[in-house]
């Protein structure tokens, strides 16, 4: 037996999960807070809702603490975490009430901890402090603290502004202190557009209790006609109070609610065409920046409405045909005529240009709204302006393209807001541009090709430049293909048929580096066949050169016939010699 | 009415300039309905000048076509970077819509690569890149010549730089291809159904990239990267010339008003 205690003493001395209590006494409603610490590295919330059921123990959201601890033992190291809840609770009922084992889940594992007791004593019923103001009864907390709603209109008309109010009432006798929310909640608006808000702090009494008052006041307008509902006010908070100044004060739990408030919002009658949708009660004024007034000077031109109302909700007026003036804009700005109040001040700015000299009139403007208090629209209308306008100091007649006079002008150029004049000349001629594109992109395509054209061109040159300077046989092809050519152009002269001869073989000493003088048709022959000259071609150089010796010896002429064959022949043979000689590779 | 401007430029008719001054006097008169129109009849005849679409950006705003104007000033810039009164107007425009969304950007390499080129028009860029091409062809003729040191160095860097300048060009001619929302709100859909929820929206002025175009609808993208079709109706494209609907008596271009000598 006592092994078996000694062995459970020694389980609960090393069990990971641990419960506390913060007092072990409490009235009623009072706060108190149960602390659950748990050491492991995977640990789950406990399900403080299924442990405590049917206990009359009601618990909140707990502030959750995490510990981690790295140790080294003995050169290993081990990692221990802790997790601690901090629940606040409050019993619900007289008695000691058992809270029973919590489970929690350690590392997979479902640890409990030991059961507690907590004694709760009866509601604590405060009494008034020392102050002589007894009333002779007990108050609930109920009256030490609550919160109030309502609203200024239960029955407005869409659009039209009310006054919700919210209270907290917390009694003065008793030092009563209210924790809320760290944001306090608001109800629900839908339906409504909501403006300013302010708060204010007074001092009230009711049922001859003194309360210090909070009261948070927001202006609203019911966005649709109908049943709306603000929805309830509530939220949680803890109350404490002092029954006296040498006890330690009270802390007590406490659903705050003020009961939903319904709306019954009229519909507007029938709108007249130019209603400017403002609701409340406004007035107009208008007036321009300067009395002094020039033809193309502009001047602000202001529009005020001011009353009580959604400013939101307030368009611009409807502003009669100006001839005699350009008007741009309006700026808008919504001023508040107070902080956190109803009254607005919405202003419209124009931007008035008077085009025409002379005497002119601004015209009334009128400003139609719905009128809640007389349940039907109204008009407000401002007064009829009656201007005098100078003529511009500077009003030149304009250059058109060109250069050109236009008619003299009696208005002026009117810019837009900040933005610079249309300009009179074109940057080009206006003409179609698809044909100069195309002939823009065509001449510079062929722009572009021209300079790799030209260095090929000069390459080639060079080429040709060089093997004339350093290939000997490439030379003398070319040097003998030019003579011949020349002499050719001889053939016209008294004897073609010796200077086709001369031709012939001066291009065959040309090229082959021999004597011209005394070449005959045999030595020719015997020539280009040392040459390794195809027999063909020999035997066409000979044929061609005896032809042209046997008119020189016979003293003949040679027909244009005959001249016009040998010459082929001849041309043909030389372009075979040089076919042969380009086949035949640089010497 | 192209065959009829066609027609007046070789007859000579300075038909063109007339239209334009009757447009400006248009303008001056705050009829900027008829300005636009006869703007966009020059615009329709595929009349590209920068103060052309300057004007009419003036026209469209005085009209309250806020996106269409932002469009028109694009378009200029486009002709004319350095045409300060539109970038102006487009800053001051800009500045009143309701976000002043950023405009769309070229690629990351066109933008590194082409940076110089911002500010310069499409004939500079294009005159510099067949200069550089030109002296590169002229450097290497000279190197075959004789060869002279550094001198194939300087030519690989002039045909680089020619490279670069004949690519901003190819830029300059295809830009980006923008739009401008010319409605208080355009929805931008996930696919082409209008009757989806759309998947954001667009601000009049606000100006993105197109992507695609297909009949009725062009597929958009924000310089955040947000993407989706728009109707193309909804939208103001700065690079697509107006459609005039008139009949061509009445496109045909006005005769000078006024006095004015030509």
């Amino acid at each position: 037996m006592a092994a078996l205690l000694l062995a459970t003493g020694f389980a609960v001395a090393q069990s990971p999960v641990t419960a506390s209590l913060s007092t072990d006494r409490v009235a009623v409603g009072e706060t108190f807070y149960i602390e659950i610490k748990a050491d492991g590295t995977d640990v789950s919330e406990p399900d403080m809702v299924t442990a405590l059921k049917d206990t009359g123990v009601l618990t909140g959201q707990p502030s959750v603490a995490t510990n981690m601890q790295i140790a080294n033992i003995n050169g290993r190291m081990s990692t221990v975490a802790s997790k601690t809840w901090r629940y606040p609770a409050r019993a619900t009922k007289e008695g000691t009430i058992a809270i029973p084992r919590i489970s929690i889940a350690v590392d997979g594992l479902a640890l409990f901890t030991l059961p507690m007791q907590i004694r709760v004593s009866q509601a604590a019923v405060p009494s008034p402090q020392g102050n002589g103001t007894d009333k002779g009864g007990s108050i609930s907390v109920d009256q030490l603290a609550f919160i109030e709603s309502s609203v200024d209109k239960p029955s407005p008309f869409q659009g039209e502004a009310i006054t919700l109010s919210l209270r907290i009432y917390a009694a003065n006798d008793y030092a009563v202190q209210i924790t809320g929310p760290r944001t306090l909640p608001m109800p629900d608006k839908q339906g409504f557009y909501c403006g300013p808000q302010q708060q204010t702090n007074k001092m009230e009494t009711k049922d001859g209790i003194n309360y210090r008052v909070m009261e948070i006041s927001m202006v609203m307008y019911p966005t649709a006609s109908g049943a709306l509902t603000i929805q309830p006010w509530s939220w949680q908070g803890e109350v404490n109070w002092r029954d006296s100044q040498f006890r330690p004060p009270h802390v007590m739990a406490h659903d705050f609610l003020a009961p939903a408030i319904p709306i019954n919002v009229q519909p507007l009658p029938d709108k007249p065409a130019d209603f400017s949708g403002a609701v409340g009660k406004y007035n107009i004024k208008t007036a321009l920046s300067t009395d002094r007034l020039v033809q193309g000077v502009p001047v602000t031109w202001t529009l005020t409405v001011t009353g009580q109302g959604n400013p939101d909700a307030i368009g611009a007026p409807t502003i009669p045909t100006m001839n005699w003036a350009h008007i741009s804009g309006p700026e808008i700005d919504v001023q508040q005529q107070q902080p956190n109040s109803p009254e607005a001040i919405k202003v419209f700015r124009y931007t008035l240009t008077p085009l025409e000299r002379g005497d002119q009139v601004l015209p009334s403007i009128k400003f139609v709204f719905f009128a809640p208090i007389i349940k039907n629209y109204k008009t407000e209308t401002t007064q009829e302006v009656k201007l005098a306008i100078a003529a511009s100091p500077d009003a030149t007649p304009l250059v058109t393209a060109g250069g050109s006079r236009a008619d003299e002008r009696s208005s002026v150029e009117v810019l837009n807001q900040g933005l610079l004049p249309i300009l009179d000349k074109p940057a080009t001629a206006l003409r179609p541009s698809a044909a100069a594109r195309s002939l823009a992109t065509t001449a510079a395509l062929a722009v572009s090709l021209l300079p790799p054209l030209l260095y090929t061109l000069f390459l080639l040159y060079l080429r040709h430049q060089r093997r004339l300077s350093g290939d000997r046989r490439y030379a003398r092809r070319h040097f003998a293909l030019s003579r011949y050519k020349e002499n050719m152009q001889q053939l016209s002269s008294d004897d073609p048929g010796d200077a086709l001869y001369h031709a012939l073989t001066g291009y065959l000493s040309d090229m082959y580096n021999t004597v011209e003088a005394g070449l005959t048709s045999q030595e020719a022959k015997e020539l280009l066949a040392a040459k390794q000259v195809p027999q063909d071609v020999i035997d066409k150089v000979a044929s061609v050169l005896r032809a042209c010796e046997r008119a020189r010896y016979s003293g003949g002429r040679l027909s244009a016939e005959e001249l016009n064959a040998l010459t082929a022949a001849a041309d043909l043979a030389v372009e075979q010699i040089q076919s042969g000689q380009r086949k035949g590779g640089r010497s | 009415m192209n065959l009829l401007l066609a027609l007046a430029v070789v007859l000579g008719a300075d038909m063109y300039d007339a239209t334009f001054e009757s447009a400006n006097q248009a303008y001056r008169s705050s009829n900027y309905a008829s300005a636009i129109t006869q703007y966009e009849q020059l615009a329709a005849a595929h009349v590209e000048d920068s103060v052309l679409f300057y004007n009419l950006g003036n026209a469209c705003y005085g009209a309250g076509l806020t996106g269409k104007a932002v469009a028109m000033y694009e378009r200029a810039l486009q002709l004319d970077p350095k045409m300060d009164a539109a970038r102006q107007n487009l800053e001051t425009l800009l500045k009143t819509t309701k976000r002043n969304l950023a405009r769309p950007l070229p690629g990351d390499i066109e933008q590194a690569l082409f940076f110089w080129a911002e500010n310069l028009s499409f004939r500079m860029v294009l005159y510099l890149g067949i200069a550089g091409w030109t002296l590169f062809w002229v450097l290497l003729a000279l190197r075959a010549l004789r060869p002279v040191r550094y001198l194939r160095v300087a030519a690989l860097l002039v045909g680089l730089a020619a490279a670069l300048s004949l690519g901003a060009a190819w830029s300059k001619a295809h830009p980006l291809a923008l739009a401008v929302a010319a409605q208080t709100e355009v929805p931008v859909f996930f696919g082409k159904n209008p009757d989806e929820p759309p998947r954001f929206l667009l601000y009049e002025g606000d100006r993105v990239r197109v992507e695609r175009v297909e009949p009725g609808w062009a597929l958009v993208s924000t310089a955040g990267g947000d993407r989706g079709w728009v109707q193309d109706d909804r939208m103001a494209f700065v690079d697509r010339s107006p459609s005039v609907n008139t009949t061509p008596a009445e496109q045909k271009p006005k005769e000078p008003q006024g006095t004015g000598e030509s």
